[in-house]
């Protein structure tokens, strides 16, 4: 097999394992998925453990380090919460991020404010939006966290041109959410109202709420994206498989041709000498 | 007066009769010999005819083998880097030109099943199995070509499971 081959193999194990995934959505639970979506350390276990009310003991692990590229779930009253392994262009990382956001409803888009969105969040987002279809404009939230760790002034800067941004390579600018985790837990432990609602999370929470997620539309439109990507890709796969197929077949018909040659050439000399020999006998009688 | 000369003619008509006598039984001895003869002749011409026959049918037969043993190296390096050839003994081709059945004297089982080649064209297939017919062999795969047919199963088993997937979306 060669490195094609197996390279083949690898991406059809990768198209086996998604199409499964969209079946076993088809039966899956009716509650509302909320992927937490972004970049390494962005804030995405910070913002789900906030959301998820796990004020003191972590639930998700916010040191998002390489060794937990896997989706990790909490399954709340009204909704399950899902954390991604962070983006970095890492493959095999990345490629179980898009797992988790193929099965969210809603996703959290996280953005920490050092700047504006780098080609990969971008390149990330653009995918996210065709997996969503119609409810992408709705369903994809933008979140810019640590919200405290500039000036307010250079957060809605930072803010503004990550809209703009999204509006240029997206066609529109999500609902975003200026998140500070340190002013809400200072409030939580120091019950102060004033920080709880200055970190601006129960505007996100009551945000999520009135999305009134349509779980049933959302995940049709999504599976049916994906379906037809998936059909896509089979027929893709087919194709390669196919034309593999014929390949080989192709060259056992020139890896013999010279045999097959040989052996003809060696049978009409044979059948010819028979012949001369026979009438030679006849002649003989 | 007549009878003076029947008797003349008597004599004469007997001295006719003993020289004609005569004269067939002097035809008839040299007549003999010259048969014979020319038996002995055609007898031999027949004799010589039927040694030249079958001179040139065993002459026939011995370039027949000759061929079969010329061909047998360049058989041997059509296979090569395929399937390994192993020619047994000092005289591997043991088809006989006088046979009047077919040439083929089928092994069974033949390498082809021995090995499981089915996968190779049906052509090659034919062919294998005649070639050790004709010669004394061992035919041996190379590995690559094993490969061939286990990538062959597992692209069969790809399609049939992106042919179920299909039909599951």
């Amino acid at each position: 097999m060669t490195a094609k081959d197996s390279m083949a193999s690898a991406d059809l194990d990768v198209l086996l394992k998604q199409a499964s995934d969209i079946l076993a959505r088809k039966q899956g639970q009716d509650k509302p998925v909320i992927a937490v979506w972004g970049m390494m350390n962005a804030g995405k276990s910070y913002l789900l453990n906030m959301l998820t009310h796990h004020y003191n003991a972590e639930y998700f692990p916010t040191k998002d380090t390489r060794e937990t590229a896997q989706l990790k779930q909490f399954e709340g009253e009204s909704y399950i919460f899902l954390d991604t392994p962070g983006l970095d262009a890492h493959d095999a990382d990345d490629q179980v991020a898009m797992d988790g956001a193929a099965k969210a409803d809603v996703v959290l888009f996280v953005h920490q404010p050092k700047g504006e969105l780098e080609k990969i969040e971008l390149d990330f987002l653009k995918q996210l939006k065709e997996s969503f279809g119609v409810y992408a404009e709705k369903n994809i939230v933008l979140v810019i966290s640590k919200a405290d760790a500039e000036s307010l002034e250079k957060i809605e800067q930072i803010e503004q041109k990550v809209l703009e941004q999204c509006h240029l390579h997206l066609g529109f600018a999500p609902e975003s959410f200026l998140i500070s985790g340190t002013r809400f837990h200072k409030g939580i432990q120091q019950h102060k109202d004033g920080l709880v609602k200055a970190s601006h999370l129960q505007e996100l929470k009551q945000h999520i709420e009135t999305l009134g997620i349509d779980v049933r539309a959302v995940r049709e439109e999504r599976i049916r994206h994906v379906q037809n990507t998936l059909l896509l890709e089979i027929s893709a796969a087919e194709e390669a498989l196919n034309d593999e197929k014929l390949q080989l077949e192709d060259n056992l018909y020139w890896n013999f041709a010279r045999f097959n040659d040989a052996m003809l050439s060696l049978d009409l000399s044979m059948t010819l000498k028979k012949v001369e020999y026979m009438n030679e006998r006849i002649l003989g009688e | 007066m007549a009878l003076p000369w029947l008797i003349g003619a008597a004599v004469v008509a007997l001295g006719a009769a003993a020289v004609s006598a005569f004269s067939d039984d002097s035809d008839s001895g040299s007549g003999g010999n010259g048969d014979e003869e020319r038996r002995r002749r055609e007898r031999a011409e027949q004799e010589r005819k039927a040694r030249a026959h079958k001179e040139k049918l065993e002459s026939m037969k011995e370039a027949f083998v000759q061929e079969g043993m010329q061909r047998a190296n360049d058989l041997q390096q059509s296979l090569e880097g395929q399937i390994k050839v192993i020619l047994l003994g000092n005289k591997p081709f043991k088809a006989i030109l006088d046979n009047d059945e077919e040439y083929h004297n089928p092994v069974s089982p033949t390498y082809v099943e021995v090995y499981d080649l089915q996968f190779l064209p049906q052509g090659t297939q034919d062919y294998l199995v005649k070639l050790e017919s004709l010669y004394d062999v061992e035919l041996e795969p190379e590995e690559e070509l094993m490969k061939v047919p286990v990538r062959l199963k597992e692209i069969d088993h790809k399609l049939a499971q992106l042919k179920a997937l299909r039909e599951k979306l």
